[in-house]
């Protein structure tokens, strides 16, 4: 029994929790306070960067200007549709060119599988549209 | 020599690139026109002109369409034309509205409604938008912006915080609607009526079947509306309306670019394989056909 149950929740998918909350923004750009988790500082601080696209992408960001995602809400589909894109972004970090500023608001803490950081992430929604738009992720504005 | 090369590939890589692109049907894009919410009784032409906040919101709209990459009808430059072309003809101010947006050929209107509110605790400025599509009145996004309340007399700063507070989100949902209609087709209505001196009537049983017009129809609506979806609204022994039929935006055939003209077209053959004397006239995306 106790065996069965391990392999149960070995097979299971744990999805974490995106913990990306909205601080202000316009339409052009969005600020960001989010928690990373990484081996070290720098890796916390890309796994929080890389939580906020992921959630712009795909889930849209309540209170926002963009409550709806930009992509698409099925993110499997919507990465493996434009894998080369994607992982360009997010393995090669090209994400670091639509943020404009990362500034840690906490210090390093011991978490469970590393360290974690709280981050105020500072994105450039304008050029993220208009280069999902160049790449043929989205389309652009109309019919 | 390696020159020579060089320049033949150039040429050769020109003449495909200028092939494909030929071969590439121009998308028709929506025509846009973001006008001002008028109360019953007050002038288009004197509101706009007196209150400049209202101009601040319409032209805060227009910009936020231009930072995505899209061109609007510009309303104020239409309301000048308007004015100096005489079309105004009727008294009534919201038949001047109608007339406006239909001079202009504008698909799609975005309406801006300012209201001020003064206060003890300041003053603010609330925003409703809401974007229609002109032939079908259907609504393609609304939305509600607050300025927030600040100590300012500046309302055209206030108007302009409001506009900006939602923008952005108004016109993600209207490229929803634009996304749903790339896929799932855009509305028409078709309004088919009998000439006063025709024989026929919906119930008349036609064709090699034998089966009523009405059905027969029907029966092709059925085939030919886009993805087969198709909404009737009425029928009597006079008059058959389709208040939502889709239409693709592209031929599935040809890949050319699809309107309503082409799809009356399709029906007008058929009504006349039916053996009938139809008569098309379409209006924006209202298409009429009146069987003699």
């Amino acid at each position: 029994m106790t065996l069965l149950t391990f392999i149960i929740l070995c097979c299971k998918t744990i999805y974490p929790s995106a913990e990306v909350n909205y601080l202000s923004g316009t339409e052009q750009m969005v600020n960001i306070r989010v928690v990373g988790v990484g081996l070290d500082e720098e890796q916390a601080i890309i796994n929080a960067e890389q939580k906020v696209f992921d959630v712009l992408f795909f889930r849209g960001l309540p209170e926002s200007q963009q409550k709806m995602p930009m992509v698409g809400s099925d993110q499997s589909t919507e990465m493996s549709k434009n894998k080369k894109y994607f992982d360009k972004f997010y393995d090669e970090q090209r994400h670091k060119t639509f943020v404009i500023s990362s500034i840690p608001s906490s210090g390093l803490s011991k978490v469970k599988g590393g360290k974690s950081i709280t981050v105020d992430v500072i994105v450039n929604l304008s050029a993220l549209r208009s280069d999902l738009e160049t790449f043929g992720v989205i389309r652009k504005f109309g019919l | 020599m390696k020159l020579k090369f060089k320049a033949g590939l150039t040429i050769l890589l020109s003449c495909i690139s200028v092939f494909i692109y030929a071969q590439q049907a121009v998308t028709v894009q929506p025509k846009i026109m973001v006008i001002p919410f008028i109360k019953e009784g007050e002038d288009i032409r004197t509101i706009l002109e007196a209150d400049v906040n209202r101009r601040i919101a319409i032209t805060k709209i227009k910009e936020a369409f231009d930072l995505r990459g899209f061109t609007t009808v510009d309303f104020t430059a239409k309301l000048k034309a308007a004015k100096d072309n005489n079309i105004f003809t009727s008294e009534n101010q919201t038949d001047i509205k109608t007339q406006i947006i239909q001079m202009s050929g504008a698909d799609i209107y975005v309406q801006a409604e300012v209201n001020e509110q003064k206060g003890q605790s300041g003053n603010s400025v609330t925003l409703i938008l809401t974007g229609y599509e002109v032939s079908t009145g259907n609504s393609l996004s609304n939305k509600v912006g607050e300025s927030g309340r600040f100590y300012t007399d500046d309302f055209g700063k206030l108007a302009s915080k409001a506009v900006e507070n939602i923008a952005g989100d108004f016109l993600n949902v209207m490229q929803t609607k634009f996304t749903d209609i790339v896929n799932n087709g855009k509305s028409v209505i078709v309004d088919i009526s009998f000439d006063p001196g025709s024989q026929y009537k919906m119930s008349s049983e036609i064709g090699s079947d034998g089966l009523p017009l009405s059905d027969q129809i029907e029966m092709w609506m059925e085939k030919s509306a886009f993805k087969n979806n198709y909404h009737i609204q009425g029928t009597t022994d006079l008059r058959m309306i389709f208040d939502d039929v889709k239409i693709p935006l592209k031929d599935q055939v040809t890949g050319n670019n699809y309107n309503p003209n082409k799809f009356a077209l399709e029906l007008f053959k058929f009504l006349k394989e039916l053996g009938l004397q139809p008569g098309k006239d379409i209006k924006g995306s209202t298409i009429y056909i009146t069987i003699k």
